[in-house]
């Protein structure tokens, strides 16, 4: 007689299984990666900031929008990288300096 | 490192984020990693996604303002990841109804056990389930969670995750005794 399938029988077990140590390399790598992507955050947090204090400023003074310097400000946002606008928007997008 | 509980690990969290983050890894990364290899099968791709998970977590673990416990909302993020990747790869498939595909993933990986043919069945039984139904079902059976959590996990109703997941352990027990 056909024996039927039974969850009991089976429990937990999987067939998978991994190499020694696999935990501890995802620790240090999740590590290795935070730090390095620090000084990005750093230097691109100042200078989107930095940019778009220098956007209000224009356009209060100035009734023409674009100068020079704004498109050096458009130039410096398109050379950030995704990973750096995606950070920059998650910290930024609730700012009330910029949002007001 | 002696594990904390959640309540407590958010606060040193507040006070000293990288302390806080150690903790949490130390207490989740193996859970977190079982979870995602059981929806993606290869053993790298879930080292990697547990990679992304944490690195999710740590960006993010500020804006973390307790509307739904902590242990949720880290497996969301993880189930989140593997979703994509599993996502990513369909993208990169030939024929989108080729789930056959999927269930060939165990048969790529070195870090698979044939010798256990009960055990290889019922994942490929699992595999064969739409994947948001595998979430479901892996949560309750492997991670035995609550339909209440499972619900906040995937963003859905205890009711609705309870009914996934009995129509899920139907499904798996036919494709056993079909496939006997």
């Amino acid at each position: 007689m056909k024996e039927e399938f039974d969850f009991n029988r089976i429990g937990k077990r999987m067939p998978y299984t991994c190499p020694e140590g696999f935990l501890d390399d995802i620790e240090k790598n999740v590590w290795k990666t935070i730090k390095k992507r620090r000084p990005i955050y750093a230097i691109s947090g100042g200078l989107l900031a930095a940019s778009l204090t220098l956007l209000l400023v224009f356009n209060i003074l100035s009734s023409q929008p674009k100068t020079d310097d704004f498109e050096k400000i458009e130039r410096a946002f398109a050379n950030l990288s995704n990973i750096d606008r995606d950070y920059l928007l998650t910290t930024y997008q609730n700012d009330l300096f910029i949002n007001e | 490192m002696k594990t904390k509980d959640d309540q407590e690990l958010i606060a040193i969290a507040v006070k000293e984020p990288e302390k806080g983050f150690r903790y949490l890894m130390t207490k989740y990364k193996e859970a977190v990693y079982w979870h995602i290899r059981r929806l993606v099968v290869i053993h790298e791709d879930a080292q990697d996604a547990t990679q992304e998970t944490f690195i999710r977590i740590f960006r993010t673990l500020s804006n973390f303002k307790g509307e739904c416990s902590l242990r949720s909302w880290i497996y969301r993020i993880a189930t989140n990841e593997a979703l994509r990747l599993l996502s990513q790869r369909r993208n990169n498939q030939v024929s989108l109804e080729d789930v056959s595909v999927e269930l060939n993933r165990m048969t790529a990986d070195e870090y698979v056990d044939y010798s256990d043919l009960e055990a290889v069945k019922l994942q490929k039984a699992i595999l064969a389930l739409p994947a948001k139904q595998q979430v479901v079902f892996n949560l309750r059976y492997y991670n035995e969670l609550g339909y209440d959590e499972i619900a906040e996990i995937t963003g859905s109703t205890p009711d609705s995750m309870k009914s996934s997941f009995h129509i899920a352990k139907e499904k798996i027990i036919k494709y056993m005794n079909l496939n006997y």
